[in-house]
């Protein structure tokens, strides 16, 4: 370990390992530091990707692909079942995270960044109005590490924005809380990703069941924060009673995704990337790719400020710009969509699941599909034509 | 010295409020996730490696009570 460095990446999940990567292909001297023992364990996802968004950043490889899926499988309250087949960006791929994130971690070492695990941001440290690096502990020894720039990729649990001055607290309403089993034994379609809607089975959000191959896969749901009756843990239990009394668990998985648009990503000498950033889609829960995303374009933009020697947030801000450019329409539509959904009642979805029963989506995504709600049912969703 | 007494004598006050009126962890039940991390107004949750601690900023607002996945945290009456 140097005492400096181009740029510090705290957090070595999706987005930190993808900064991480592209910035030491920019020649920039790069560090990754990871709290955690392991990289990428516990997982905190459902694991589901789209093949599209995948592509661009890693070439898919059977090692870290549980299960290759062809569409979706949609049921309301009343259990109307809607089918997407080929279904869009929102499934494609259910991964072994485990394997995922570490091998993510392995490509940034490979291009040349340096990787630290059990070794965690406590501070940052500042001077003159600039972030320019971080004090960080690693087994009981604490240090300062000096940095051009930080970049904060430290999850949902994020403080490097806070101890920024950058507000990421969420409120209970823009945040879905949830939990999974990997459950084994099980009679699972390998091809299809399936989802539960109902406040009766998961107010303010759903039941998931991502095929991890024939007999496995993760049974999870998320409920809006604001909603929270009962925890995850127990809607979950309910619902695996119902639907898989046989079935066996061999992990369960808890977590918490952000469910809002991100407030400020840039200060002197700092950006904020994927779920530190609340970069997660508001409408379907999907962070990875965003995550990924994000830590690509402020690698970049740290390659060009710390080449220019102006890591402030003038220069900064061109990752904003960037990021907004290519993920903030889809940001703030999810976001809008989301608050309105929330307001829904079963009879309310059970009535939108008819009035689209047996069509063919046009547009095989998340969108497409309320786009073809909202045409049906432009009262109920009237809010909802602005977005579409 | 006096001083150091007075500081000690204000934390261990501290300490009692925490336990009469804040918030506890059951450890046997978190999962380390980083929920309530995220939702707590006052930055006064840290999730270190597979534990959480609550440092004495905590309001006791409740917030991240009602987020955990798991009610890992309760609030004490
Ligand atoms: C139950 C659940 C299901 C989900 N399902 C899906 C899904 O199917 N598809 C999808 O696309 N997304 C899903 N998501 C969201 C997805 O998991 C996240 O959006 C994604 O992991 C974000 O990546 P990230 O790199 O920003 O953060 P993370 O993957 O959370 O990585 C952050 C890393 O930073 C580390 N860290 C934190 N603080 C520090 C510190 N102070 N010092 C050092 N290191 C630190 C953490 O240990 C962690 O390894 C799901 C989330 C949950 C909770
Ligand atoms: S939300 Fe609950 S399970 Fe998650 S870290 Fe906090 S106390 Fe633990
Ligand atoms: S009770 Fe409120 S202030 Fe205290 S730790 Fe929980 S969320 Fe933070």
């Amino acid at each position: 370990m140097k005492d400096h460095y181009d740029v510090i990446i705290v957090g070595a999940g999706p987005a930190g390992s993808i900064a991480a990567k592209t910035a030491a292909e920019h020649d920039l001297e790069t560090l990754l530091i990871e709290k955690r023992a392991e990289i990428g364990n516990p997982v905190r996802c459902a694991e589901g990707v789209g093949k599209e968004g995948l592509k661009q950043f890693i070439k898919p490889d059977k090692r870290w692909i549980a299960a290759d899926v062809k569409g979706a499988r949609i049921y309301s309250p009343g259990g109307i079942k809607i089918e997407m087949s080929e279904f869009g960006p929102e499934v494609g791929y259910v991964l072994e995270r485990k394997i995922f994130d570490r091998e993510l971690a392995k490509q940034a070492a490979k291009a040349g960044a340096e990787v630290m695990v059990r070794t965690r941001a406590i501070a940052l440290i500042k001077e003159d109005g600039f972030i320019r690096g971080v004090k960080a502990e690693n087994i009981g020894d604490s240090f300062d590490i000096q940095a051009d720039v930080v970049i904060g990729a430290d999850g949902v649990e994020s403080k490097v924005g806070r101890w920024a001055g950058i507000n990421t607290t969420l409120k209970p309403k823009d945040i879905e809380t949830c939990a999974q089993f990997l459950m084994t034994d099980i009679d699972v379609d390998s091809e299809y990703c399936e989802f539960y809607i109902g406040n009766q089975i998961a107010p303010g959000g759903y039941a998931w069941v991502f095929p991890k191959g024939k007999k496995e896969a993760n049974v999870g749901l998320g409920i809006s924060g604001s909603r929270t009756k009962l925890h995850p843990i127990d809607y979950l239990k309910r619902f695996v009673e119902r639907k898989y009394p046989e079935g066996k668990t061999i992990e369960i998985i808890v977590g918490g995704v952000p469910v809002t648009v991100p407030n400020k990503t840039t200060t002197n000498g700092l950006m904020l990337v994927g779920d530190a950033a609340r970069m997660s889609d508001s409408l379907t829960g999907g962070g990875i790719i965003h995550a990924m995303k994000s830590g690509k374009i402020a690698a970049e933009v740290a390659s060009i400020a710390v080449k220019a020697g102006d890591p402030s947030v003038e220069s900064l801000n061109e990752y904003e710009r960037r990021w907004i450019l290519e993920i903030g329409p889809t940001l703030q539509k999810s976001y809008k969509a989301k608050e309105l959904l929330l307001k829904l009642n079963d009879a309310e979805w059970d009535s939108l699941a008819a009035s689209i029963r047996g069509i063919n989506f046009e547009e095989l995504t998340a969108f497409g599909l309320l786009k073809e709600l909202a045409l049906r049912n432009p009262k109920l969703l009237w809010g909802l034509r602005s977005l579409l | 010295m006096v001083q150091l007494n007075i500081s000690l004598f204000f934390k261990k006050l501290k300490y009692r409020c925490d336990v009469l009126g804040g918030v506890i962890v059951n450890k046997n039940k978190c999962l380390y996730c980083g929920a309530c991390v995220a939702v707590c107004p006052v930055s006064a949750i840290e999730l270190i490696d597979t534990w959480i601690e609550i440092n004495e900023d905590c309001n006791d607002c409740g917030i991240c009570a009602k987020i955990c996945p798991v009610g890992a945290l309760e609030e004490l009456k």
